[in-house]
């Protein structure tokens, strides 16, 4: 039976006030997945907290009873990281989004851990800055959900991941405790315990409160679009691009399925007859951006490029990025489902597992399409299936694994931007020894010695009950 | 803990377009597009949200109880959602079948019950309303509209408040014809609505005129009848189907090259005949081809060549109506209109594009949701220092100029045809 | 078997970072001169793989021909491991635009308690699969284990570096400026010399502003026009080898051997009125853009006033809620002296927790981090 009684939801609504509790079973059944459809499990009781004093009262009434929890942004994670596991409780910080305080002289901004990411750069755009982590998903995804998931981007490239962009935290400790973690200041005092917590994918606590680095604009961009004869030319091209000393802020690629079926979608004027595009963006003061486009542009010609196009305006700029951010909602279009993987490969390998990838796709008999982040090897390959056909569903996930087995083989990673979740816990002993992962426990453990905080994430463990279904589509990256 | 279940649903029956549902990748990115859930930050009041409950119930995994009844409601159907959505999901379709759906199987409390039935009786019916608001002219003409807001009930009362004056109407109409229409140019139709040829009449007037001076033929619908939006947003599919059926008749006699309407909800509505009556296969021709006409005002303006123009000096925002900007997918048309007129100065609000609380006859059912909206409108419209918000839905523009009268703003709220036909003078 | 016994042990990279500042020694240093090899090198990945042993100097030597570099520029590379690099948190004028060790660091093996060789992260540029093991290494001072490889992110060298060099009379001037140059353009670095450590640029016993700033030949000469416009004809562009020349030498400024000093880091924008604050006796390397400065001691000073001036100066970075770390101090003055801040209490119990859980017996460099870990 729930460990949630009555007596703990009168506690609760003490704490919260009635309209942050949510109890009844139809309300409730909405926050059973988030972007990781495969796996459900719908919460007993889901908290609204709207300031960090009350969550961590909740955290508090929680620990006494020795209740476990999941904590949950927008609910836009794609590993199933917020999927309400063995716990009974789901937190959610949707109710914590406001930014606290901006400080341009030092490029900070203070934010609760509910605001959504797209929110912060609209909130400083104005005087030329912005927040430089942005997932596709940032229109919605919040500021939380990067920190647990660690969350990239295309601009990833030139501008690191979610981690180097997060100065101090606000974290409530599982037993109700709320700590304050690094600083404004650019060096720490003691262990680096922010970069403990960033990735840790919502095992360590609660994080209520982010300081946050602002980046400057920069002065100006061009972005090119390349044709390629096929993908191998294309992966070809994006080694030589980098070989010439330029690093792009972007550099994206989509083979012939995905330009097919964003042509479909939204007619963006993508070459039909290509076997593979690159959409390279560069950025940096306008003197010297004509001269490195034509370079990218010669090189990507050298590589076997069938044609090279600059964005004549940020209209077509902006059409090139809808195209690219929009493919996997176009690819919706193509089949009933799909399931998308997240490997890394080192740049150098991407050749090769891209052959791998068009192996699987034969010898499944399935249709992977590839759109993904070239210039930091981050895959996506797109696996089309059909749920009604329960075999379909089997190859999906057996090809999907596969891949990812040839990524780690070929010195990559599971999860690039994803994180682990429950969708990959199963194959993190590919990656990581024993002792590796007993490291990672102890870590765990220092934050959370109960395993309260989201437990069965990340880290593998038997004892894992939740419903699978076929897995469904997922979504855009 | 669940309401008991009131009518048992089979499983993938019910609501309608189930293979449809699974164009949702349950991706999330609608959320913050979606203004109930911008105000409650629940997932269930979130289009996702509201997807996962139709699907949900299609499958038999729950119950169609006041929980999911009440989020459906809740729902302005302002279509942000469908903007933002990159998989293509046609919300609009999958929300009215589940109004339908709530209507036909379940039960609501008496005073809701009576709410949306008194809007469906009164307001699709020009001469209804006509006669309904006679009397409060009345009232007002003899200054006694406060000795009755005294006796009557809340309710009625804050429905009242979102009257726009009733005095004959005095907006200034444009001058007529400017220039003889070529005899090859295009026919356009103005469908005048329902409620807005009571209330708001020189929107219609003004859009005729101004695409007239422009050089279009505009030829007069007879007759005009609702265009059936109310309905299909209260879950009356049959009756918005009669409305639909009507008025292709109408315009399609009309032999117009395009369709134009102050309200943009009904340009929507019209423009989804084709949609709507799918399933009638001696209709569903027609039905496309005069979905197929609809335009929106500032485009026909825009591409017609411009005509002499007089300064206007003032401060402007722009307020995006939900069914022209994401219904129509017009965005910058109005802004260029609206920017070419010398002397006015446009500043952008926040969240422009954020509903506004009106939607349709939302703010008459939902008055709590539909009050928040109004207030986070009218402080992104006050922080903007302008002079005139303009928009072009009549809707939105009683819905905001109410909640700016309560709170003694001087922003002056008009529609984009009777600004136009101001700054024309 | 260092365990069993409770030996303590360092390794000796971070040993020679700690030297400054060690009160009582360790039992067993081990040497990490022999874990010198690089792993594994693909220019066109843009990654290395290197033992920690080996010295940023030989690391960027082998990655010249490629011309990429790891561009973290400590004091004297030929002389830092990439084992203190990490420990130690080494960071140089490079930091403002291409970051810290911790920005780079995207993979780690390290040898932890029961001798256990762990790994965390890995050989891509993008890779949030488990924890990151990467962070906690960093700045650590060997207290959590020994990094035995570590993986870098590298960047490509850039065609052409310039200097600025412009005196000012005033720190508020050269601050000031500073904040106006960083605010215009993308530099590279962007440093403040107090009068004694600028001498060894020129001579005019004022303050130096230092920002150097490169790409292409393209690039290089419009920074350099709308820098001649931005601080006026006092200042002085260096190109070529003495560009280069010069910033080795601001790199090089060696804080280790000074009697007393430390390393002070507060919100950027502070960072003037803390200087100021801090008195008039220091001599600082102002590192403008990141709010990180190496402050030294001028003069001779009882043990008493050395504790009190250190104090003083910690009072000052706490109040715009920074910290202050030493970095060396005379041997006679090491016990009276806290080396780092305390954290507060919490973060402060975390970090006891974590040096228990990686080194239950307490034999990794014991005694010598925050709060006597």
């Amino acid at each position: 039976m729930s460990a949630i009684d009555r007596k703990l939801l009168d506690e609760l609504g003490e704490i919260i006030g009635a309209g942050g509790i949510v109890s009844r079973a139809t309300e409730l059944k909405v926050y059973e997945c988030d972007g990781w459809t495969v796996e459900k499990r719908a919460p007993d009781v889901l908290i609204l907290p709207r300031s960090t004093a009350q969550l961590s009262a909740v955290l508090a009434a929680l620990h006494r009873r020795g209740i476990a929890f999941v904590p949950r942004g927008a609910g836009t994670g794609l590993s199933g990281g917020c999927l309400s596991l063995n716990a009974p409780a789901m937190i959610c910080t949707s109710k914590m989004n406001r930014i606290l305080e901006i400080d341009f002289d030092n490029r900070r901004v203070e934010a609760e851990s509910g605001v959504v990411n797209l929110h912060v750069t609209n909130a400083v755009k104005s005087r030329g800055y912005f927040y430089a982590p942005d997932p596709s998903s940032q229109v919605a995804c919040t500021i939380g959900g990067n920190i647990a998931e660690n969350s990239g981007g295309p601009h990833t490239l030139k501008y690191g991941v979610t981690t180097n962009h997060v100065l101090a935290l606000e974290v409530v400790l599982p037993d109700g405790e709320v700590v304050e973690l690094g600083g404004p200041a650019e060096e720490r005092c003691g262990y680096d315990l922010v970069g403990a917590v960033v990735g840790a994918e919502g095992t360590a606590g609660i994080v209520t409160r982010a300081t946050l680095k602002l980046m400057r604009e920069p002065e100006n961009h061009r972005t090119i679009l390349a044709a390629f004869p096929d993908a191998d030319t294309a992966t070809r091209a994006v080694s030589m691009i980098i070989a010439s000393g330029i690093v792009p802020a972007a550099l994206e690629m989509m083979d012939q399925l995905i330009i097919r079926a964003v042509e479909e979608a939204f007619n963006v004027g993508l070459p039909l007859d290509a076997g593979a595009v690159l959409i390279i963006e560069l950025e940096g003061l306008e003197a010297g951006l004509t001269s490195y486009a034509d370079e990218v542009a010669k090189t990507a010609s050298l590589a076997g490029a069938s044609s090279v196009r600059l964005a004549r305006d940020e209209a077509e700029r902006a059409l090139l990025w809808k195209a690219r951010k929009r493919a996997f909602g176009a690819v919706g279009r193509l089949a009933p489902n799909y399931a998308t993987q997240d490997g890394v490969v080192p740049r150098t390998c991407l050749p090769r597992i891209l052959r791998v990838i068009a192996d699987v796709s034969r010898r499944y008999e399935l249709r992977i399409g590839n759109v993904f982040h070239a210039g930091d090897g981050n895959l996506h390959p797109i696996i089309l299936y059909d749920e009604r056909e329960p075999d379909q569903v089997r190859r999906a996930i057996d090809a999907g694994r596969e891949i990812l087995k040839a990524c780690i083989e070929m010195g990559g990673s599971l999860t690039g931007e994803h994180g682990i979740g429950v969708e990959k816990i199963g194959e993190m002993p590919l990656m990581f020894s024993p002792d590796d992962l007993r490291v990672m426990t102890e870590l765990r453990h220092v934050f959370d010695p109960m395993e309260r905080s989201n437990p069965g994430k990340v880290i593998p463990q038997p004892g894992a009950c939740v419903e699978v279904a076929a897995p469904r589509r997922q979504a855009p990256i | 803990m669940a309401t008991a279940s009131l009518i048992p649903l089979n499983p993938a029956r019910g609501v309608s377009d189930y293979d449809l549902l699974f164009d949702c990748v349950h991706c999330g990115l609608c959320a913050e597009a979606c203004p109930t859930y911008v105000v409650t930050r629940c997932e269930m009041d979130s289009p996702r949200g509201r997807i996962y409950l139709m699907k949900s119930l299609a499958e038999g995994r729950i119950d169609l109880d006041d929980d999911a009844a009440r989020h459906f409601d809740l729902c302005l159907g302002c279509r942000g959602c469908e903007t933002a959505c990159p998989s293509g999901v046609h919300y609009g379709r999958l929300i009215a079948g589940a109004r339908s759906l709530v209507e036909q199987n379940h039960r609501r409390g008496f005073v809701d019950r009576f709410k949306r039935r008194a809007v469906g009786a009164i307001f699709p019916y020009p001469h209804r309303l006509r006669v309904l608001l006679a009397p409060l002219k009345l009232v007002d003409r003899l200054g006694l509209r406060p000795a009755l807001r005294a006796v009557l009930p809340r309710m009625i009362d804050d429905w009242l408040d979102l009257l726009p004056p009733l005095e004959p109407d005095l907006r200034p109409l444009a001058r007529g014809a400017t220039i003889a229409p070529r005899t090859d140019a295009p026919t356009v139709v103005v469908h005048r609505g329902c409620v807005a040829q009571v209330l708001a009449n020189s929107e219609n007037l003004n859009s005729e005129r101004l695409l007239a001076a422009a050089g279009y033929r505009v030829v007069q619908l007879e007759p005009t009848s609702c265009c059936g939006a109310l309905d299909l947003h209260s879950g009356n599919g049959s009756r918005a189907r009669d409305f639909a059926r009507a008025n292709v008749r109408a315009l399609k006699n009309s032999g117009a090259d395009a369709i134009v309407s102050a309200a943009s909800g009904c340009s929507v509505a019209i423009a989804e005949y084709g949609d709507l009556l799918r399933d009638e296969p001696q209709f569903v021709e027609a039905a496309r081809a005069v979905s197929s006409k609809v335009r929106d005002l500032s485009s026909l303006l825009l591409d017609a060549p411009a005509g002499p123009k007089h300064e206007f000096r003032c401060r402007v925002t722009y307020h995006d109506a939900c069914h022209l900007v994401h219904g129509l997918g017009v965005r910058e048309a109005p802004r260029k209109l609206l920017a070419s007129i010398p002397g006015v100065t446009i500043v952008e609000m926040t969240e422009s594009d954020l509903c506004c609380g009106s939607a349709g006859s939302y703010n008459l059912t939902e008055p709590a949701m539909a009050r928040d909206l109004a207030r986070r409108k009218a402080d992104n419209i006050v922080a903007t220092g302008a002079d005139y918000v303009v928009l072009a839905n009549p809707g939105c523009e009683f819905q905001i100029a109410a909640e700016l009268s309560r709170r003694g703003s001087n922003v002056k709220v008009v529609h984009l045809a009777d600004f136009l036909a101001m700054a024309s003078q | 078997m260092c365990e069993a016994d409770r030996i303590a042990i360092a390794p000796i990279g971070a040993a020679r970072s700690l030297a400054g500042i060690r009160r009582s020694p360790v039992a067993l240093g081990i040497s990490m001169a022999r874990l010198a090899r690089i792993v594994a090198y693909e220019p066109d990945d843009m990654t290395i793989v290197a033992e920690s042993g080996i010295t940023v100097g030989k690391l960027n030597a082998a990655m010249a021909g490629a011309r990429q570099r790891l561009p973290v520029d400590p004091c004297g590379p030929g002389m830092r491991t990439l084992g203190s690099l990490i420990g130690a948190a080494h960071s140089g004028p490079l930091r403002l635009s291409e970051g810290t060790s911790r920005d780079l660091l995207i993979g780690v093996r390290f040898v932890g308690h029961g001798g256990n060789l762990v790994h965390g992260g890995g050989r891509v540029v993008k890779n949030v699969a488990g924890y990151d093991l990467m962070k906690l290494m960093g700045g650590a001072f060997g207290t959590l284990g020994i990094v035995t490889e570590a993986t870098f992110k590298v960047r490509p060298i850039p065609c052409d570096y310039c200097l600025t060099v412009v005196p000012y009379a005033r720190a508020a001037d050269a601050f000031a400026a500073a904040c106006i140059l960083n605010d215009a353009l993308p530099l590279s670095n962007l440093d403040i010399l107090s009068p004694a450590l600028a001498a060894g640029f020129n001579s005019t016993s004022q303050f130096l502003l230092l920002a150097g700033f490169s790409g292409s030949p393209l690039e290089v000469s419009y920074q350099a026009g709308r820098i001649r416009d931005l601080v006026g004809a006092r200042g002085e562009i260096l190109d070529g080898d003495r560009a280069l020349s010069s910033y080795e030498l601001l790199r090089d400024i060696d804080f280790h051997s000074a009697p007393l000093a430390a390393q002070i880091a507060v919100p950027p924008a502070s960072l003037t009125r803390v200087l100021e604050t801090c008195g008039n006796d220091i001599e600082f390397r102002a590192h403008a853009g990141s709010g990180v400065a190496q402050i030294i001691l001028a003069g001779e000073h009882s043990a008493e006033a050395l504790a009190k001036t250190i104090a003083r100066w910690r009072e000052v970075a706490r109040s715009v809620r920074g910290n202050l770390r030493l970095i060396a101090a005379a041997p006679a003055i090491r016990d009276s002296l806290e080396f780092f801040d305390t954290p507060n209490a919490g973060a402060l119990a975390l970090m006891r927790r974590l040096k228990a859980a990686f080194d239950p017996v307490g034999i990794f460099n014991p005694g010598c981090f925050v709060g006597g870990i």
